[in-house]
């Protein structure tokens, strides 16, 4: 751990942010650019990297500490985000080919405020297309590959940003999650992976997939860290009207220290209903678990959630559903990519048949006829309810248990290729996160172990709205308890 | 759930979406076995209210929430519109969609 770059954020930024401490932003920032420029290749986590944008920032920020300024919590550190969220001047691609080389003319909300606090945003990490996806296979730039397996996939759709703090290629990432997207990936590099409670991160900037469930989030290699970005992303903003404030005491960024003692930690039964057909061995590990977590005085709570168990069915209604709304912008007008046709009906036709790759075109039809005549109330109508029935009996969930403890995926990383043939049993892989999505919850994935192959495995903890300090605070108490958490080196990576 | 290729080309039409022949034989037993496990919901707790809970409704989007109605600084117009795939500098540019027949807008140099 002696570079700089392997220190927990809070000391990279206290020592930048200390005049006398010889590390300044810019060390810190060609550190992290030397490691992608080394890894990348082999680990196709960033798509786009931006070196002289990345340098001037830091230099600002050694320039603010020269001359007096507190360049804020997370002065000089390296922030990779996923090429979904607009930067002003870099590419968007969103995993797509039908942006072309579209560039933002403005900053999303939360990358804008992870900047303010200092951080220097280094590139764009690669996606599944539009955040559709569980493995970063649908990206239209190809895989990322798992720091931990090449020949496997890091998850997704946030799969690049994961790898790339899983590698060591930068200590902060940004992610989106709409039905597991921060949490899976997180699980399947071996480090930590928040979903905010849905309305606490503006959204505004965020290339929207499903509305009402997409939030963005931090990844890190520890819970604190994680919480450090956490802390500067959050709050009400004028550009995203579902973004508000939240009156459950403590926000987080004020961490209450605490152990696990008398805390009533819920089990769902329903939550290892799937184990048959889609695996066990991240159920199995979480499980296996429970021993220490009752040694360290928590109460085991069984709770009864039937509904969980149906939350993929809802998801796959729901999610494509606003995803076949919110893409009907992408139509050869205005943005990127644009067929030859001679009329404007076959221009949108061509361009998006051109533009969008397999799996985006499969969720606009799903989302299409969900929301068509003759369908909509057997389908989306109900789901709606469905959704709704959800977040009620997650409400009364946690009047008998504080927070729920879970796997976080069924299963470890798996191969290249090994569930790209049939696109129900990927979807059924996001068992255990999209109810969070569903029911707005705060959600967090943690390291857990590994499997016999040396593969990790995550375990997520979920708690009640607008309890994300809550979350937070018992990730750090199992993080300490289970002592697990370790990220590859780069000289250990590909 | 019955789906055929009829279907998958009727919905691909409502999406504004070209498929070949090969993308709708892949389609048909796609969507089918999708749809057949999200058929579901239907039989779902809660599927059938059609009320929504007030507290939920509130927790979706807060009205006070919505900025001040005041005049700010809009996006640079000329700079998204440069970026378009087509445009003549002040508009974007479309194929013509008003039919051979129909009469010409007034001012329109055709």
């Amino acid at each position: 751990m002696s570079d700089p770059l392997d220190l927990p954020v809070a000391e990279q930024a206290a020592r930048v942010r200390d005049a006398a401490d010889p590390l300044t932003a810019r060390a810190l920032v060609d550190a992290s650019l030397a490691r992608i420029a080394a890894h990348n290749e082999a680990l196709n986590a960033f798509l786009h990297v931006a070196p002289e944008r990345a340098r001037a920032a830091a230099d600002r920020v050694d320039a603010d500490v020269a001359a007096g300024r507190d360049p804020g919590p997370l002065a000089g550190v390296p922030l990779a985000v996923k090429d979904n969220l607009e930067v002003e001047g870099l590419p968007l691609t969103c995993g797509s080919r039908i942006l072309g080389t579209w560039k933002p003319l403005r900053t999303a909300t939360s990358v804008a405020r992870a900047e303010a606090a200092g951080a220097v945003v280094v590139g764009k990490t690669n996606l599944d297309e539009f955040a559709m996806g569980s493995s970063t296979e649908n990206s239209a730039f190809g895989p990322s590959r798992n720091p931990y397996d090449v020949e496997r996939v890091p998850g997704g759709s946030s799969g690049g940003s994961a790898a790339a703090v899983a590698a060591g290629l930068v200590p902060l990432a940004l992610g989106s999650d709409t039905g597991g997207s921060i949490r899976q990936p997180a699980a399947f590099c071996g480090i930590v992976g928040f979903k905010p409670t849905y309305g606490r991160v503006s959204r505004s900037g965020l290339v929207a997939f499903a509305s009402s469930l997409d939030q963005v989030g931090p990844f890190a290699r520890s819970v604190a860290d994680a919480r450090r970005l956490q802390a500067v992303l959050e709050g009400p903003d004028p550009l995203d009207a579902t973004s508000r404030a939240f009156v459950t005491p403590g926000s987080a960024a004020t961490p209450v220290p605490r152990g696990l003692e008398g805390l009533r930690i819920g089990r769902v039964a329903e939550m290892t209903t799937e184990r048959r057909v889609v695996g066990t061995e991240g159920v199995d590990r979480v499980e296996g678990l429970r021993a220490q977590l009752d040694a360290a005085g928590a109460t085991a709570v069984d709770v009864a959630l039937p509904a969980i168990a149906e939350a993929i069915a809802i998801y796959y209604v729901i999610a494509p559903a606003e995803a076949s709304s919110n893409l009907a912008r992408f139509d050869g007008v205005r943005y990127g990519h644009r067929a030859e046709a001679d009329s404007l009906e076959r221009l949108y036709a061509k361009t998006r048949a051109e533009g969008f790759g397999a799996e985006v075109k499969r969720r606009i039809l799903l989302g299409t006829f969900a929301l068509s005549a003759g369908y909509a109330d057997a389908f989306y109508k109900r789901a709606r309810g469905a959704q709704v029935a959800l977040g009620q009996a997650f409400a009364e969930a946690f009047e008998r248990c504080d927070v729920l403890v879970s796997a976080t995926t069924p299963t470890a990383a798996f191969r290249l290729g090994e569930k790209t043939g049939d696109p129900l049993a990927m979807y059924r892989s996001d068992v255990l996160t999209v109810a969070a999505n569903l029911a707005g919850l705060p959600a967090v994935s943690i390291p857990a172990g590994f499997n016999e192959q040396g593969l990790p495995l995550g375990l997520q903890v979920q708690g009640p709205v607008g309890a994300d300090a809550l979350v937070f605070d018992v990730a750090e108490a199992l993080e300490r308890q289970l002592a697990t958490c370790r990220y590859v080196a780069p000289e250990e990576a590909a | 759930m019955e789906v055929d290729e009829r279907l998958v080309r009727h919905v691909a039409g409502l999406a504004r979406l070209d498929l070949t022949d090969d993308e709708v034989s892949r389609l048909v037993p796609q969507m089918a076995s999708i749809l057949a496990y999200v058929e579901r919901v239907a039989a779902l707790p809660g599927a059938h209210e059609t009320e929504q809970p007030a507290d939920l409704d509130a927790q979706a989007i807060d009205l006070d929430a919505l900025r001040p109605d005041e005049p700010g600084t809009p996006l640079d117009l000329l700079g998204l519109i440069r970026q378009a795939p087509a445009g003549d500098g002040a508009f974007y540019v479309v194929p013509r969609f008003l039919g051979e027949d129909e009469a010409p807008l007034e001012g329109d140099p055709s």
